[in-house]
């Protein structure tokens, strides 16, 4: 039988082919670095802190931020452009998951249409290797005292000032304390000497589990260094990098085994629940199905806004034996050096982070801490602290900001060593052995800074 | 195209092959411009979409700089390949992209072809059927893999119905085991009603004589299937292969939005990879050496599923 004729698919099908392999291509394009003019310049136009003076003709500044939502920091924007009417920040907010992959589309392409964008803290030695930021030393050469020394250390690359710190952080370990009640465990005490160790906290949540509740332990932030770093820090596992310029994994240790050996079985036990992404969490705590929580203060006003949920706060547990650490570093901002508004930019920089106290002056509910050492009463004084739930709180991050904050490595591979830990603490609270995903992470991790030793 | 060919006068004879050769040299003129201008849109996206991407990719592929520098990479020739060829990691996904694909494609074809062919037999709200079923076609696929991400938590949905039959919680996208699968679920509940559409087209095409024909020669339903549904639908069949599979292959968002390449890089498929060194550690020279495997990979798949249908023809 002679087969009647149909539209040949073979030439749609290789259009199609050819079509998405190209879209495939393009994709790989965009993030391509082939620009040839150089890096590491620094905008025309800086100028020393005390020599700044407004534009005389209106200038509009791009500033591409991560730790504030754009309605959070709105009050902070309108007070600047009253006190600078000739300059208008465009303020583009982009989601913190988000962030790495717009800077290095924007920065590698050394897109003049970015002048300042919020800097995470730990990566200021990887930005600065990449020629994203801007030596600030000559423009704010009097720094010291001004902000805390751990943001002004973190600000700061092959002792040079290469971002304008503005906020720091601290974490603490909420409970619910209906559940702890049920569970007949008594609350934890507030003060940094009552500090509760790892173990106590897991047997303590796992009998809030037999008392009904749903889990026992969540941490805010699952799979990120930020948060799990002190746990290996606290059996002496240090900060997972070392050796020159910290480009060496240093994982294989028996604090850092250890350490992720207990945080494996918090999920091997059910005392945590798997597979919650870090943007859910927070909501397990807030409707009352986790009895503790160890998570940032920035929670405490939406857990005190819920009425029905009785919770109280203690200080971020150490393991037994071990010294007592815990999360910190925030935000700086960088200068873009291909920005052709540096003096507008600068004098923004300047508001952010010194005038009067810096921005946290004008935001009416901030609950993390400010670098500015002058500023931070603003943010003790925050209606969040006076709610009797959160009592306690203002001296306990008073306390971890002097005493018990640890920064994070500081490596120009920074990106990379953060992007596999989130993989191999994922990977390990989904049952992979300690030892193991540790082992793979060092090799993942040396591959990868091969490039940078 | 043809010219006038009336015979040439006497008196003429020494002029007309010029005047002749002149008019045809003008049409052909004309004609190519006319060419020309209509190809050039085509061309010039071909051109911009098609090769310079390639090109761009191959110099990318050869060149090397630290990831999202604003410093000129400079040539390593083909380093960038034996540093991907000496890495585990790149091989597992490659390994994981063969097997993802090895499965989801024909269980994709087989699904959209079934669902085709009992949607064309005439069944009550046939139309209802059809819209319900490439629904999920129409959804973003970004809010697909969200919506089948909070479905699939081990606290989820699906996990609470198995519960519920007795049925202990399942570790969806967090088990070794059963990642792939869950995204074989997720890609399919996009893909199957998109390319059922297709077959729908091609299954409307058969004109009915030869239904008829094998009906009177006493052929029951799956004999008629096998010896005129099939042989009858061969080309739209290879069209929707070919685009499925090249779809599955570029295929990222789910593993970008649900898994990041775990557990254990056992959804880290090639795309994904791709996509992550470029986008997420700034290094578009690892990214594009790691791309051109991928378009190699396609290629020779592509071309074996051609093969495949030439062969069938030629017998």
């Amino acid at each position: 039988m002679k087969l009647p004729t149909l539209p040949r698919p073979a030439r749609a099908g290789t259009q199609l082919a050819v079509g998405a392999i190209a879209t495939a291509l393009l994709v790989a394009g965009c993030g391509s670095g082939s620009d040839s003019s150089g890096g590491g310049q620094k905008p025309a136009g800086l100028t020393a802190a005390d020599s700044l003076k407004d534009p005389a003709k209106p200038v509009t500044i791009n500033y591409a931020g991560a730790a504030y939502s754009a309605d959070d920091i709105k009050p902070v924007l309108a007070a600047f452009h009253k006190e600078h009417p000739n300059i208008t920040v465009n303020y583009q907010a982009v989601p913190f998951d988000q962030f790495n992959s717009v800077l290095s589309t924007r920065l590698s392409r050394r897109d003049s249409t970015l002048d300042l964008y919020d800097v995470d803290m730990p990566r200021t030695d990887a930005y600065q290797a990449r020629g994203w930021l801007t030596d600030l030393t000559s423009a704010f050469p009097d720094m010291a005292g001004k902000v805390d020394k751990t943001s002004l250390q973190a600000a700061t690359s092959d002792g040079k000032l290469v971002a304008m710190p503005f906020q720091t952080s601290s974490q603490l370990l909420f409970y619910n304390k209906t559940l702890l009640k049920k569970a007949g465990i008594p609350f934890p005490s507030a003060k940094p000497a009552d500090r509760l160790t790892w173990e106590a906290v897991t047997a303590d949540a796992k009998k809030t589990q037999q008392a009904g509740a749903k889990w026992g332990l969540l941490f805010d932030q699952v799979n990120r260094y930020y948060q799990l770093q002190p746990l290996a820090e606290s059996l002496g596992g240090g900060p997972g990098a070392g050796g020159d310029k910290n480009l060496t994994p240093k994982l294989e240790t028996a604090g850092w085994e250890k350490a992720m050996t207990w945080y494996g079985s918090l999920y091997k036990d059910k005392v945590s629940p798997r597979g919650v992404p870090v943007a859910q969490t927070p909501e397990l705590f807030a409707s009352g199905q986790v009895a503790f929580f160890p998570g940032g203060p920035w929670w405490g006003p939406q857990f005190a806004s819920n009425a029905k949920l009785d919770f109280g706060v203690t200080a971020y547990p150490y393991f037994k034996g071990g010294k007592a650490a815990t999360p910190t570093g925030g935000w700086s901002l960088g200068l873009n050096p291909a920005s052709k508004k540096a003096v507008a930019s600068e004098i923004f920089m300047k508001f952010m982070a010194l005038d009067k106290g810096g921005f946290a002056q004008y935001m009416p509910s901030l609950t993390v801490p400010p670098s500015n050492t002058a500023g931070t009463a603003t943010f003790y004084d925050e209606k969040v602290f006076k709610d009797p739930r959160m009592a306690g709180a203002v001296d306990l991050t008073k306390y971890e900001l002097a005493n018990t904050a640890t920064l994070r490595a500081r490596t120009a591979g920074y990106v990379e060593f953060e992007d596999t830990l989130s993989k191999t603490f994922d990977d390990i609270s989904n049952g992979a052995s300690a030892s193991s995903a540790l082992s793979s992470a060092t090799s993942t991790i040396n591959q990868a800074w091969a490039k940078y030793r | 195209m043809t010219l006038t060919t009336h015979p040439p006068d006497a008196g003429e004879t020494a002029p007309a092959p010029r005047r002749k050769g002149t008019l045809h040299r003008r049409r052909l003129v004309g004609n190519l411009s006319a060419a020309a201008i209509f190809l050039t849109p085509a061309l010039t996206l071909i051109i911009v979409l098609r090769l310079i991407p390639v090109i761009q990719a191959v110099n990318d592929a050869t060149h090397t700089s630290l990831p999202g520098s604003t410093l000129p990479p400079s040539f390593v020739g083909l380093d960038n390949f034996t540093a991907l060829f000496s890495s585990h990691a790149f091989w597992s996904s490659v390994q994981q992209t063969l097997i993802f694909n090895v499965i989801v494609n024909p269980l994709q074809i087989v699904l959209a072809l079934a669902l085709a062919v009992l949607l064309t037999q005439n069944l009550p709200a046939t139309g209802i059927w059809r819209t319900l079923i490439f629904l999920p076609a129409a959804v973003p696929m970004t809010g697909s893999a969200v919506v089948w991400g909070i479905a699939l938590r081990p606290d989820g949905p699906v996990n609470a119905a198995l519960t519920g039959v007795g049925i202990h919680q399942q570790p969806f996208l967090t088990g070794q085991g059963q990642v792939v699968a869950s995204l074989i679920l997720i890609a399919s509940w996009i893909g199957v009603g998109y390319w059922m559409i297709f077959l729908i087209a091609g299954l409307n095409d058969i004109p009915t004589v030869y239904y008829e024909a094998a009906a009177i020669d006493g052929a029951g339903p799956l004999r008629r299937f096998w010896s005129v549904t099939l042989p009858l639908l061969r080309r739209p069949l290879l069209f929707v292969l070919v685009a499925d599979t090249v779809s599955n292959f570029v295929l990222f968002a789910p593993m970008q939005i649900l898994t990041d390449g775990g557990p254990q890089g056992k959804s880290n498929f090639l795309m994904y990879d791709i996509f992550h060194n470029s986008f997420e550690l700034a290094d578009p020279h690892t990214a594009a050496a790691e791309l051109l495997v991928l378009l190699a990979l396609m290629i020779v798949i592509v071309a074996v599923q051609f093969r495949l249908l030439r062969s069938v023809e030629e017998s």
